[in-house]
């Protein structure tokens, strides 16, 4: 994204003028449950739109970050300013804004969607409405955006759009002649889109003299340019050369450009009221650009932020170690890199007895876990050992003091405790009718309250639960999938904390706790776990020079114990003159093999067996 | 050529010959042989196939002692090993020893040893060895067991055995020593006990007695990586074995000075010595690997390839100039030995102090008591050599 090199400095900066007629212009989102086929259609409407040639269009455009490509959900928002010409002959201004298409990223979701009048609400023909779509369709109408149900995949056989057009009605409360029958794949239905868009979608209103309010929807970080953030302005103007402020940091920035992307970077020089683009000014560090932050002018700055703005703020807590403790450095410059264009993602060192110094790191989901990792992994070409992944729990001190801890390590001493919260989600669940046992099964499995159960039509059930957000870190959703065939769709958003059962366990090698292995876990689950885990553990962990037990206990109590018997031989029996060089090599092998491993204490362990606290994780919640 | 070094005696080497050829290719076996038969009708139909291996082999020493200037060099100890040397033709073999002692210096107490198998063993061939030189005979026995020889896959039997240690003896030769093999697959402790018993009674100066090993690339590898080879001890029957062999063995008055070599007094085996001692040796023949200074190099292992190169027959080579690398195989192959190591002595071999590079991780396995320390040596303890993988992989 970004992409220097399109800036004309030898132009003189004089004031540019603003040109766009705002009756022109349409911003909007596209917004779907996974895999409903928004980028198909992102692309389609570029294509149509003569944004890109067919030689450009590489498959889904928008989704720019290959992982993105490979998972088939859009991480960081990619935005786009088209030039359509309606059929009443005008020519108009299309701003289709990205969103990011996951629970994890509620937020930015709000964001994107505050910078629009309208959205396209996607709905696939043969799935019908999901658990996503009602929530993106929920915050859209929050916004009071008009919103235009697009039913998608209508030349695929098992297309039922009349279902859907039903649901639409019912569930939404939209009018079923509203919707638009479209197959993005064949391109059917996308040129009557595009005119519906001229026509439903309000266009932007605010007044270019007005103190100036721009919305920071994204930021991403250029080698070349710095931190650049993506903004729909609100009133007044951003020109080139400006000095801006950035609310909620109150950090001042000179303004090199304006612009944005048609897909290609384009200079604009200036950005009016209903505008969207980029702007470049040589900004440091992304965190100075957060996303939801209103960006104002130094010399006559507006009074108050637009409303909405939040830190982003870490949910799931993981420490982060380099397999080969030579590698700390270099982890810690690819944390510093990875935050340069992800300030939702927090870290900070930490240190650990088992593993040495690494990092706690905040994530916002475990999906947005797995994207750091994965990325860590491979463009930092680094082998890493996360640690099971926590929530953060408010512990209650005796003297009424509150503690937020967002490691099992940092647990204070239980007599000093009172008594200790953990967060709970609002998780809506959309489900076909006859699925309905099985998901009570594995709501209660998971200590869940039921709030509601409502039919949206005769197949369909929406069922919300209060949830302990722990509960579904490892594997909710995995085992949402598998018990309802794929069908059943999931989404959530954070409640609050309540008072919880938990008890922190440990587990210990000879005898010596392995802080690395701790978790914090409910009460009822701690002896499945403990056994669970210390069984995994057995088989992970090889035999060695002498005897180790494995124990997991909660405080004193010992609830598990596993015995690896100590190794008693292993010696090549015969080495002569030829053998050397061989006999050599395979106990360099066998060294290499050592130093992968981490001593804790006389014990050698795999990494592995620090990866099975997630396995276990998976196994017994 | 300084002046120090020209009055000092040139160091000893050891010689080794590699004689590739069996009339069998046994199960177990990963040396580098090959079953006669089969190499008779690919390549040397009509030829006479020892005297041409013998005139490659003798042109390799020719061209080794040219090139590495090795001519004249005093040599402890020459085994002539495969294979099984004592199928070769006993002139070949001659001619070979022959060269040797003429390229050469050897000394009247060189030992100079001939691995024989109980297949190709009679009086006449082995008074005929003596006569050309050979002191010392190993003899592949590896059981008196009919049933566990089968199963070894060779080709004689228990009598065999017998019969070629006893012509041993009527031919001469004063220092023998017999191969043996436990953990083999079936193979009861009872019976590894009478194997061992067995082996006592023909009192030979020198024993080896190897657990087997099941090594990548032969028959028995094959099997044990499909899950095919039944009947391996478990550790706890293996180790009983262990504990066995050395407890009759010692109480027979043969000292266990390597992890798998036993003798009585005076009759350790000089040239496997050198090689645990990290000695220089020049190794002759298909496959044969030397290590001279510090360079290691290896001949082809297909003797049809090597006889193409025989002037100079290198397939591989490293040089170990890397001081810790030379140290790490002094402590891997001296810690195999009872005596252990003498840190001074591998100090100034490799021109680097163990003491510096290892002290704490000595100090670590003594206190785990897997090494002993006393006097500036270094040695495992019974509990160290039965893990010496685990040990020896740390100096590396």
């Amino acid at each position: 994204m970004g992409g220097g090199g399109f800036t004309d400095r030898s132009r003189p900066p004089d004031r540019a003028v603003l040109t766009v007629n705002l009756q022109k212009i349409r911003n909007f989102s596209i917004i779907a449950h996974i895999d409903h086929g928004k980028s198909t259609l992102a692309d389609r409407i570029l294509e149509i739109t003569g944004a890109l040639s067919a030689r450009e269009m590489s498959s889904q455009v928008l989704d720019s970050m290959a992982l993105e490509q490979e998972r088939g959900i859009t991480i960081k928002a990619a935005s786009v300013r088209l030039t359509y010409r309606a059929a009443d002959g005008g020519d108009y201004i299309f701003n289709l804004i990205d969103t990011p298409g996951h629970v994890d990223f509620h937020y930015e979701v709000s964001r994107s969607l505050t910078a629009c009048e309208g959205a396209l609400l996607i709905i696939d023909a043969t799935q019908g409405i999901q658990a996503q779509t009602l929530a993106n369709a929920y915050l859209a109408l929050e916004q009071d955006l008009v919103i235009i149900p697009v039913i998608n995949k209508i030349d695929l056989p098992s297309a039922d759009p009349d279902r859907v057009i039903t649901q639409v009605e019912e569930v939404l409360g939209l009018g079923g002649e509203e919707c638009l029958m479209v197959s993005a794949k064949e391109g059917v239905g996308v040129a009557e889109l595009l005119e519906a868009i001229v026509e439903r979608v309000p266009p932007p209103q605010g007044d270019p003299e007005a103190p100036t309010r721009a919305l920071i929807i994204d930021s991403w970080f250029d080698s070349y340019q710095g931190a650049v953030p993506l903004v729909r302005v609100f009133e007044g103007c951003i020109r080139k050369g400006d000095l801006v402020k950035f609310m909620s940091t109150r950090s001042e920035h000179q303004i090199l450009d304006v612009g944005m992307f048609t897909p290609h970077p384009a200079e604009l020089g200036v950005l009016g009221p209903g505008e969207v683009g980029f702007l470049t000014a040589a900004i440091r560090d992304v965190s100075d650009t957060k996303v939801g932050d209103t960006v104002t002018l130094t010399r006559s700055p507006a009074e108050t932020p637009i409303p909405g703005f939040q830190e982003p703020k870490a949910m799931v807590f993981s420490g982060l170690y380099a397999a080969d403790s030579g590698d700390f450095e270099n982890l810690r410059s690819a944390l510093d890199k990875l935050q340069l264009n992800d300030s939702a993602f927090t870290f900070e060192p930490e240190t650990s007895g088992a593993l040495g110094f690494g990092f706690r790191c905040g994530f916002l989901g475990l999906l947005h876990m797995d994207i750091i990792r994965e990325r860590l992994e491979r463009e930092f070409d680094l082998t890493l050992i996360f640690t099971a992944p926590t929530v953060v729990y408010r512990v209650v001190l005796n003297d009424g003091f509150v503690e937020e801890i967002e490691s099992p390590a940092r647990l204070p001493d239980l007599s000093r405790v009172d008594h200790i919260e953990e967060p709970f989600i609002l998780g809506t669940i959309l489900v076909p009718s006859e699925y309905v046992g099985a998901i009570m099964k594995l709501t209660q499995e998971k200590r869940g309250v039921q709030r509601s159960m409502e039919y949206l039509d005769p197949q369909t059930v929406q069922l919300v639960y209060e949830l302990p957000f722990s509960e579904i870190l490892f594997d909710f959703y995995d085992k949402l999938k598998s018990i309802t065939r794929g069908y059943a769709s999931f989404d959530y958003e954070h409640l609050t904390f309540r008072t919880s059962d938990v008890v922190k366990l440990d587990i210990l090698l000879n005898e010596q706790p392995v802080d690395a292995f701790s978790t914090i876990i409910h009460k009822e689950k701690a002896y499945y776990y403990g056994r669970a885990l210390t069984g995994r553990m057995r088989k992970l962990i090889p035999r060695q020079m002498f005897e180790v037990i494995i124990q997991a206990a909660v405080g004193n109590r010992v609830i598990a114990r596993e015995t690896i018997k100590a190794l008693r031989k292993d010696v090549t029996a015969k080495c002569y003159g030829g053998d050397i060089t061989r006999k050599r090599k395979l106990l360099e092998k066998q060294k290499e093999g050592k130093k992968r491993m981490k001593n804790i204490g006389t014990v050698e362990v795999p990494q592995e067996a620090f990866m099975a606290v997630l396995d276990v994780g998976r196994e017994v919640s | 050529m300084n002046k120090g070094e020209k009055h000092r005696a040139p160091r000893s080497i050891a010689i080794y010959v590699h004689i590739p050829f069996c009339l069998h290719k046994c199960g177990y076996c990963d040396f580098n042989s090959y079953a006669l038969d089969t190499l008779l009708e690919k390549d040397h139909a009509g030829q006479d196939w020892a005297a041409s291996y013998t005139d490659v082999v003798i042109q390799e020493i020719a061209g080794r002692c040219a090139n590495l200037s090795l001519s004249g060099r005093p040599v402890e100890s020459v085994f002539f090993g495969g294979g099984t040397p004592s199928l070769f033709p006993v002139e070949e073999t001659a001619r070979i020893l022959d060269t040797i002692r003429r390229s050469f210096t050897p000394s009247a107490s060189t030992e100079i040893t001939l691995e024989a198998n109980p297949g190709a063993s009679d009086v006449e061939r082995f008074a005929a060895l003596r006569e050309a030189g050979f002191n010392r005979l190993s003899i592949g026995v590896q059981s008196f067991d009919d049933e566990t020889l089968r199963r070894l896959d060779r080709i004689h039997t228990g009598d065999d055995a017998r019969a070629a240690f006893r012509s041993a003896r009527q031919a001469g030769f004063s220092n023998v020593s017999l191969d043996l093999m436990f953990g083999i697959p079936f193979q009861s402790p009872e019976q590894a006990k009478t194997d061992i018993e067995s082996a006592l009674v023909l009192a030979p100066e020198h024993l080896s007695a190897y657990e087997l090993t099941i090594e990548p690339g032969t028959h028995f590898g094959a099997l044990h990586s499909r899950g095919e080879l039944a009947g391996l001890p478990n550790e706890e029957t293996a180790l009983a074995m262990w504990e066995m062999r050395d407890r009759l063995l010692s109480e027979a008055g043969y000292e266990r000075y390597e992890i798998s070599n036993f003798a009585r007094p005076g009759y350790c085996c000089r040239h496997n010595l050198n090689y645990w001692k990290r000695g220089e040796y020049l190794g002759i023949g298909a496959g044969a690997h030397s290590l001279i200074g510090d360079r290691r190099f290896w001949n082809h292992a297909r003797p049809d390839v090597y006889a193409k190169e025989a002037k100079d027959p290198a397939a591989g080579e490293e040089n170990i100039t890397n001081k810790r690398k030379a140290l790490g195989e002094s402590l891997m192959l001296g810690l195999r030995l009872r005596e252990g190591v003498s840190l001074r002595e591998v100090s100034e071999r490799c021109g680097t102090d163990p003491e510096e590079k290892y002290g704490e991780l000595f100090f670590n396995l003594e206190k785990k008591g897997l090494l002993e320390r006393s006097n500036g040596n270094i040695r495992l303890t019974h509990r160290g050599t039965l893990l010496a993988n685990r040990i020896l992989a740390e100096f590396l």
